[in-house]
């Protein structure tokens, strides 16, 4: 490690050696004395979710609650996961791309991560991206809590949870009070905006309609390659605009519950990538996705539970990039995809020592269509000259799954986790995929978890028949066989009194036929199996509360993938760590203070390697009615000492023929939000 | 970098050298608040009488320990006392309220046969409690407790449940 991460571990421990000898006395509020619907609503520190979760969880899972979101101040789901343990994530002002594991090839969509929210599926089907920047689909207000599980997890997750799964669970009726409305202000002239309705209707029914949109100007940002008077010297100037606007409706009811969430996205593009016109306010992206859900889940008899769900989902992706053939011409890719489907799952607790878990769901894809065209009568493709669209790719296809697992005691303080999913999919036939656990307690307050899990990926459709004949030239590879990845992990967790929470794991994986964009000899970029690629970490936690209500969490990740592995790039840190504390400030129970800082070790980059930083963040955050009717104020500063840091660029087909490798991330900017609790 | 830390440091020692109350609680000390209120929604048999005997059972948990600052406290005009029965279950006569400690998480089956025999309200913030026979599951849903009733199991000991309590239930099993 290197002096910045010693200094990131000097910031922790002068940290804790502040606040191990700061324990107030403090007299607690007798609980009893509240009525049974106040105790519905006190909240409880996460501590000690373990009671709950220890046993069912295949691997330590983080749970992030509101409460965090708001003492925080994070705006999206990028900025959850870079305070949590093993994750890093970085932003090419289109996308928010994040590492975990060791493993981070630039540009990847997260392919490798199921992002879910309430329980289906939010990566699409076309690129099978989990969305984490302002382009998901949902408001960071809306959330109720966000558990994160690492490693191929339980065999109820299909495709996409490879390094692992991500399951936003928003909030219901009664906690957004009987309406919300919130506002914001913020640098790069960011503002934002929501109103949401909730309430619980006399027959039970639990109502959720919400709005939120977002504009921001963006920067204006220099790039070096492009100082020349032709191209504005460098600087690209309101071109990193950003619109957002989402809806989201929820009617619950007993066990069913209909879902619908939508949201579109324009961004702008700064970068001049692609070889694009730089400087143009014509180059920009847009998302649109859409699904509806409907659940239901009944006790079919003693200890049995089944939930059935069906859902339609559309993904709409649209870039529009300016190019100088001459003359300038609007290039546009897009894709379209839809979907529907239909999950059914058995929970049995009726056998005593055993919970099992059986199921089946099948997703069909309708549609999984890919266009690329210059918006010219004549010419339609300007990279090779035809009056034929670059690209006219269709696809369908669909996907079986059938999965079993069955919690077993084996004895008082020894769990048995076996499970096995079988899939098949029109680009991948007859798949197993086992995973076999031991959770062991030796007693009621540590844990140690020996699991073994395989899990695989199907090439999507982007990988598959993506062809572009520009420079540089892509072209699809319907050849593609799934990837697989198989993970040993150990872990081990351990609560000290009810204050203190310590866990370490380590894991190893094994990646066979890893997909990744290479280029081949002629120059071309394509998809393709690489035999494998091998990773190892090791990762520490501990987590402390405080009788005055200050809570600290501090984690270390130590991940080792190699940095060219079969000659591919993957830029991820070596060490990670991260400091999260919130304390109550002015004594009182109002003001509330989040501060966190996050070590990034250096990453590899084409022409060698980016640098190390560090990034600290702070919110002062004003709740003068915790969770009732009433006002709230919070300011954020994001990267508050301004630090200079960079990640690496994914595309370095630039107009100006200079390479570019590393793109600067964000410096300090801030945040002021207002939220008003009918 | 120095600099930074020496900045960090000094702005956490300033935002600690002002504690207040905190917000969130000790999830063990909010469950036992619950099962103290449990105890005035319940209507037990005409023929029980004598205190208000809650029983843990069970190896010393969060949750069995935060129950003992109950003792003394009154619900329904009886004082509450409190009962440690260990593992073996010892004796459960005369218990009104059973609460199953996180250690017997294998055994709840065998303890509900055995607590069959008593009018007692059974409590335990075992995963599926309520649905395996138990007649209140705590259960933590989020960042809050929450509980679920099996109704069945308190008929058949002759149990009644306010219709106050039933409300509030996350989920009722008839």
């Amino acid at each position: 490690m290197k002096s910045s991460t010693m200094a990131a571990v000097a910031l922790s421990v002068s940290l804790l050696s502040l606040i191990f000898p700061a324990r107030p006395a403090w007299a607690q509020a007798d609980l009893t004395d509240l009525s049974l619907e106040q105790l519905l609503d006190v909240d409880i520190v996460s501590a000690s979710h373990f009671a709950q979760k220890a046993s069912d969880a295949p691997s330590a899972v983080t749970v992030i609650s509101s409460k965090e979101i708001a003492q925080y101040g994070w705006r999206n789901l990028a900025e959850v996961l870079n305070s949590v343990r093993g994750f890093n994530t970085t932003y090419d002002r289109y996308f928010h791309h994040a590492g975990i594991r060791g493993f981070l090839p630039p540009g990847d969509y997260n392919s490798r991560l199921l992002l879910m929210v309430d329980g289906y599926r939010a990566n699409d089907n076309v690129y099978d991206q989990a969305s984490i920047g302002n382009e998901f689909v949902l408001d960071m207000d809306l959330v109720d809590r966000i558990e994160i599980v690492r490693g191929p997890g339980s065999p109820v997750y299909g495709g996409n949870a490879f390094f692992g799964a991500i399951n936003v669970i928003t909030k219901r009726a009664k906690q957004l009070g009987s309406g919300e409305v919130a506002a914001s202000g913020g640098s790069y002239d960011t503002y934002t905006g929501r109103a949401s309705f909730g309430k619980v209707l006399d027959n039970g029914m639990d109502v959720v309609l919400s709005y939120s949109g977002l504009h921001s100007g963006g920067q204006d940002l220099y790039f070096s390659e492009f100082d020349s008077p032709a191209t504005n010297n460098g600087w690209a100037r309101g071109a990193d605009r950003e619109k957002a606007n989402k809806l989201f409706a929820r009617l619950g009811m007993d066990g069913f519950q209909l879902e619908t969430a939508w949201s579109s996205r324009l961004k702008g593009d700064p970068t001049g990538t692609y070889g694009t016109v730089f400087n143009n306010p014509g180059n920009h992206i847009s998302d649109e996705y859409g699904i509806v859900d409907a659940r239901y889940t009944d006790e079919v008899g003693h200890g049995l539970e089944l939930t059935g769900r069906a859902f339609y989902g559309s993904y709409n992706y649209a870039g529009n990039f300016i190019y100088d053939y001459p003359p300038i011409v609007a290039n546009r890719d897009e894709a379209y995809s839809r979907w529907w489907g239909v999950e059914t799952k058995l929970e049995a607790t009726r056998w005593q020592g055993h919970h099992g878990v059986f199921g089946l769901d099948y997703q069909r894809d309708t549609r999984q269509d890919q266009v690329n065209f210059d918006a010219d009568a004549a010419t339609r493709c300007y990279a090779n000259a035809s009056g034929s669209p670059c690209l006219d790719a269709h696809a369908s296809g669909y996907r079986l799954g059938l999965f079993a697992q069955d919690d077993i005691a084996l004895h008082d303080k020894l769990t048995l986790s076996a499970g096995l999913r079988y899939d098949r999919s029109t680009v991948a036939q007859n798949r197993y995929s086992p995973r076999v656990g031991f959770i062991y307690k030796p007693q009621p307050a540590s844990v140690l978890k020996l699991l073994y899990g395989s899990a695989f990926r199907s090439p999507n459709a982007y990988e598959l028949h993506y062809d572009f004949p520009g420079t540089p030239v892509q072209i699809g590879n319907t050849a593609l066989k799934p990837e697989t990845i198989q993970t040993t992990e150990l872990a081990w967790e351990q609560y000290i009194g009810s204050d203190t929470r310590l866990q370490a794991s380590a894991y190893y994986y094994r990646i066979r036929d890893w997909i990744v964009q290479v280029t081949t000899a002629s120059g071309a970029l394509q998809f393709q199996n690489q035999p494998e690629v091998k990773g190892k970490g090791l990762e520490f936690e501990g987590e402390q509360r405080f009788a005055n209500g200050s809570q600290l969490r501090a984690s270390v990740a130590g991940q080792f993938v190699p940095d060219r592995p079969n000659g591919a790039l993957n830029s991820a840190p070596k060490y990670l760590f991260k400091t999260n504390y919130s304390t109550p400030i002015f004594r009182s129970s109002t003001w509330r203070s989040g501060i966190e800082a996050q070590y990034v070790d250096r990453r590899a980059a084409p022409g060698g390697q980016v640098g190390s930083y560090t990034l600290v963040n702070a919110t002062v955050l004003w709740q003068p009615h915790a969770s009732g009717p009433g006002p709230e104020l919070s300011f954020s500063a994001y990267n508050l000492f301004g630090k200079y840091y960079q990640e690496v660029f994914p595309d370095n087909s630039l107009a100006s023929g200079v390479p570019r490798e590393t793109l600067a991330q964000d410096g300090r900017n801030w945040r002021l939000k207002y939220l008003y609790r009918f | 970098m120095r600099c930074l830390s020496f900045t960090f440091s000094l702005l956490s020692g300033l935002l600690l050298a002002l504690p207040a109350m905190a917000l969130e609680q000790d999830e063990a000390t909010v469950k036992a608040a619950f099962i103290y209120n449990f105890t005035k929604y319940v209507e037990w048999p005409p023929e029980t009488n004598g205190p208000l005997l809650i029983c843990l059972l069970g190896e010393p948990d969060p949750l069995l320990t935060a129950l003992t600052t109950l003792e003394g406290k009154q619900s329904q005009g009886s004082n509450i006392h409190l009962r440690s029965t260990g593992r073996d279950g010892g004796s459960l006569e005369g218990c009104r309220v059973i609460v199953v400690g996180a250690s017997e998480t294998v055994r709840v089956a065998a303890i509900l046969d055995s607590a069959r025999k008593q009018p007692a309200l059974t409590v335990s913030e075992i995963e599926h409690f309520a649905d395996g026979g138990g007649m209140i599951g705590l259960v933590v849903d989020g960042t809050r407790v929450q509980f679920e009733i099996n109704a069945q199991a308190t008929q058949r000991a002759n149990l009644r449940l306010s219709a106050q309590l039933l409300k509030l239930a996350r989920k009722v099993k008839p």
